[in-house]
């Protein structure tokens, strides 16, 4: 078992909706996956039930053997503390200096009292200034985090993300608010980073250039399903447009259904080419 | 048929609602007219009692300089009910917004109660807050305190849950993604953004809370309220002009430094 996360059968839905029928996917260490579709395909419910900021409905996420669909309260987050998260709209503390922002990626490793004293071990703010050092933004430690630029800003994201140590790492449109520049520095360094520290990272992304340009694997969710995996390379403009094509759409058509879970990887890349093609 | 429709003269707003504004004016000026004849006003005594207003209004105009020292003693205690209950209070409320507004409640049950329970408290007026509170412990200052503390943590409460619920989820869904616990999120995640709104809505309602501990004088807890019943029964003019200065510059000095305060702080946030 080399997977770091496996995923077999997630299900969500909100009301009658269906965000999610049956995904199932398993990632590995060092790899980094991108998922694209359409909005609305459940990109950020998927990825947000892996460290269960959504709760599923049905299916089993193995996160370093522990089952994450089971877990509760104290255990649950010891888990999430493995797994690091950065958001769309960097979600840092506004009033609060960088440093402090990325030293809240040990929060969820540290006893309360330690964590109410403000009491960091000295290694760990060696360690955060480091991280800040690795995206050039050591010398605006003590700066506000609502004073950064949005490039900077989710610079600290990363930051505070990898300061949890993760083994996983999840990022939900990370560079959908950056301009062109900002967005190829942010995920210039994510994937560097995940080939540094042997990370499993999952990106959710809006454009396609960008997940061919740095994805070793690529996700095409599709009204909750997985209507394409496979390397930047067997992903055609064809395909790619068939994945972000509305409603009735011929890939859609052809893999409806349940049966579309249980295709082998390989079968279901042949298929979007030959129904692309 | 497309002529008819435009000689047809066009409505600004659709007959339904044109005949509907006067049908409520007319209903209102009925309600009015009953409650006045409900009141039973006297208007002829009214009027018999005007021509003494200047024969009245002239024992008003009299400073009572022996007053000023004890009225500015019992202003001080007023003043000092007024701060302790708004300190007692603003930490009950600090505690209680958290766990009920939306987006920090560790249980939605218990965020419908507190939410329940702060609407109930405000629709019951203050004063007979401190009846029951009298009632149940007594007449004295300590009644007075606690009563105090429910309009207090009422307004409080309610202001604090709408500026924590205004921070939306973003940095708590952060801290939660970490690892952190409950009490960690609300300490390092909200509260550092929402220090200055808190201190701005406890400083508005220092203004209230002296007012109230003024007019808790009427129910017998002690200050500058009680000293001015007790002038105004016994028709002690110059006295009650006295106090009532006393009362005034009070408040007005408190109006003028609390604004300062908020615009400090506001200040502050816009920065
Ligand atoms: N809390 C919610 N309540 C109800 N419906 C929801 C909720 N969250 C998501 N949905 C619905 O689930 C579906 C999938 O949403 P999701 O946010 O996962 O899509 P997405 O692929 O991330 O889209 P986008 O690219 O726009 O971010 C959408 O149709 C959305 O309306
Ligand atoms: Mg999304």
């Amino acid at each position: 078992m080399t997977q770091v996360l496996s995923v077999c059968d997630l299900r969500k839905r909100y009301g009658k909706f269906e965000a999610l029928r049956g995904v199932d996917l398993d990632f590995e260490p060092g790899k980094f996956t991108v998922i694209i579709g359409p909005s609305g395909a459940g990109k950020s419910t998927f990825i947000r039930c892996i460290n269960r900021m959504v709760d599923p409905d049905g299916g089993e996420i193995v996160f370093d053997s522990a089952h994450m669909e089971q877990l509760r309260g104290a255990a649950l987050r010891q888990r999430r503390a493995m797994i690091g998260m950065i958001f769309q709209h960097y979600n840092l503390v506004a009033r609060t200096n960088v440093l402090r922002n990325v030293l809240h990626g040990r929060l969820g490793y540290m006893p309360l009292w330690k964590s109410l004293l403000g009491a960091y071990p000295e290694s760990e703010k060696r360690r955060a200034l480091d991280l800040l050092d690795e995206v050039g933004l050591s010398d605006q430690m003590y700066k506000r985090a609502d004073t950064l630029s949005g490039g900077q800003m989710q610079r600290v994201g990363i930051c505070r993300a990898l300061m949890q140590a993760p083994k996983l790492l999840l990022a939900d449109e990370p560079i959908a608010s950056l301009d062109p520049k900002s967005a190829e520095v942010v995920m210039e360094h994510l994937k560097q980073t995940t080939k540094q520290r042997g990370l499993c990272c999952i990106v959710n992304l809006h454009q396609v250039e960008f997940a061919r340009k740095y994805a070793d694997r690529i996700i095409g969710l599709k009204a909750g399903r997985v209507v394409f995996e496979g390397s930047p390379a067997t992903l055609s403009d064809a395909v790619a447009r068939d994945i972000y094509e509305n409603a009735e759409s011929r890939l859609e058509n052809q893999l409806t259904g349940a049966d579309i879970a249980r295709i082998e990887d390989e079968e279901r890349v042949a298929l979007c080419e030959t129904v692309a093609a | 048929m497309k002529m008819k429709e435009t000689a047809k003269k066009i409505q600004l707003t659709p007959l339904s609602t044109a005949l509907k504004t006067p049908l409520i004016a007319a209903l209102l000026v009925t309600v009015f007219v009953v409650s006045v004849m409900a009141l039973h006003l006297d208007i002829a005594k009214f009027q018999s009692r005007l021509a003494n207003i200047g024969k009245t209004l002239s024992h008003f105009v009299a400073f009572d300089i022996p007053t000023l020292p004890k009225a500015l003693l019992e202003m001080l205690s007023s003043i000092s009910l007024g701060i302790g209950a708004l300190a007692i209070g603003s930490v009950i409320s600090l505690a209680l917004s958290f766990l009920a507004a939306a987006n920090t409640t560790p249980n939605r049950f218990l965020a419908a109660s507190i939410k329940g329970g702060i609407a109930l408290i405000r629709a019951v007026p203050a004063l007979v807050w401190v009846l029951m509170v009298i009632a149940s412990i007594g007449f004295g200052n300590t009644s007075g305190l606690v009563g105090l503390l429910f309009p207090t943590c009422g307004y409080l409460i309610k202001s604090f849950i709408a500026s924590i619920e205004d921070k939306g989820m973003g940095t708590i869904e952060a801290l939660q993604a970490t690892g952190a616990g409950w009490f960690e999120i609300m300490l390092f995640g909200v509260l550092p953004g929402l220090l200055t709104s808190l201190l701005s809505w406890t400083s508005m309602r220092l203004e209230h809370n002296i007012a109230e501990s003024i007019s808790l004088g009427m129910v017998g807890v002690s200050g500058v309220g009680s000293m001015l019943m007790r002038a105004l029964g016994n028709y002690h003019y110059a006295e009650i002009t006295t106090i009532t200065v006393v009362i005034f510059v009070t408040m007005l000095t408190v109006e003028l430094a609390v604004g300062q305060v908020r615009k400090k702080l506001n200040g502050d946030t816009t920065k």
